[in-house]
């Protein structure tokens, strides 16, 4: 019998509170510089948007200007302007967007230097900036 | 028999006021606050003033040094080389923060008290920037070397 959704979160919470929350799966990762890939234009997050990490959390990731750093095979790096993201599972990682054709693909951490995939993809309202 | 009670709410309020920073205070001393030297970042850390879990205070780890404690009401900042940084506490468990530190860049980290299984644990979570300066104002220094200097 499928658990509910409320069910799935007090599992989640209980979870969380009990120390046994899931760690966020993370492969290493090298980002190739900004300056040496290119591309240079930020993007205008249009709508803050909602996602759901495999970890099953979830997390906003603010509207706003996203600039990128660098250039994975997995998409573009893009980091925050004047504010910060995180993802949270058992542990908390400051978290940049990496998107590949207007699609969210998953995460780098910086301070890991890792990359954690979305198993589902989720499409982001991207806009240009000068 | 109400005085018995007024003074075990006393020494209840004092008991838990023991738990918080007392130093001084950000606005008081945001002037006297040292430039960055050039390569190194600032981070700052901070928890609110609540009275949730006061009593637990675990040591601020950053990358694996003790940098100071986590007080109600209280701050203290740190200034390192640019680079990759894990910030945690640890209490019935460790709870971890991982960020990069550009150069020249301030980063603020909060800690909070959740609820554990035997006791709390301290949480570690980047703040933003702007929230973080609004939240400073009324918190007190906990910082050795500023605290020095703050005294001069």
């Amino acid at each position: 019998m499928p658990l509910s959704s409320r069910v799935k979160s007090s599992l989640a919470a209980l979870a969380l509170c009990a120390g046994c929350a899931p760690m966020i799966q993370t492969a290493p990762a090298t980002i190739e510089p900004v300056s040496s890939s290119g591309n240079t234009h930020g993007v205008m997050l249009r709508d803050t948007t909602r996602i759901k990490l495999d970890t099953g959390y979830t997390r906003m990731i603010p509207s706003g200007k996203w600039i990128p750093v660098g250039r994975l095979s997995q998409g573009t790096v893009y980091r925050p302007v004047g504010t910060v993201f995180t993802i949270a599972a058992r542990q908390v990682h400051e978290a940049y967007l990496v998107v590949h054709e207007k699609t969210l693909v998953g995460f780098y951490l910086p301070g890991e230097s890792s990359y954690t995939p979305l198993s589902n993809a989720v499409p982001l309202t991207l806009g240009e900036i000068e | 028999m109400k005085s018995v009670v007024r003074l075990l709410l006393a020494g209840f309020a004092v008991s838990l006021m023991a738990g918080c920073a007392s130093g001084v205070k950000h606005s008081e001393m945001a002037s006297s606050i040292p430039t960055l030297k050039q390569g190194e970042g600032r981070v700052y850390f901070m928890r609110s003033a609540s009275m949730f879990g006061a009593a637990v205070q675990p040591d601020i780890r950053l990358n694996g040094d003790v940098v100071g404690e986590s007080k109600p009401g209280g701050f203290f900042f740190v200034d390192r080389p640019a680079g990759r940084y894990i910030a945690s506490t640890s209490t019935e468990t460790e709870k971890t923060l991982s960020f990069a530190l550009d150069d020249g860049e301030t980063k603020y980290v909060k800690t909070y008290p959740v609820f554990g299984v035997v006791v709390g644990r301290v949480v570690l979570e980047l703040e933003t920037p702007e929230k973080a300066k609004t939240a400073l104002t009324d918190l007190a220094y906990t910082g050795e070397a500023t605290k020095t200097a703050a005294v001069k």
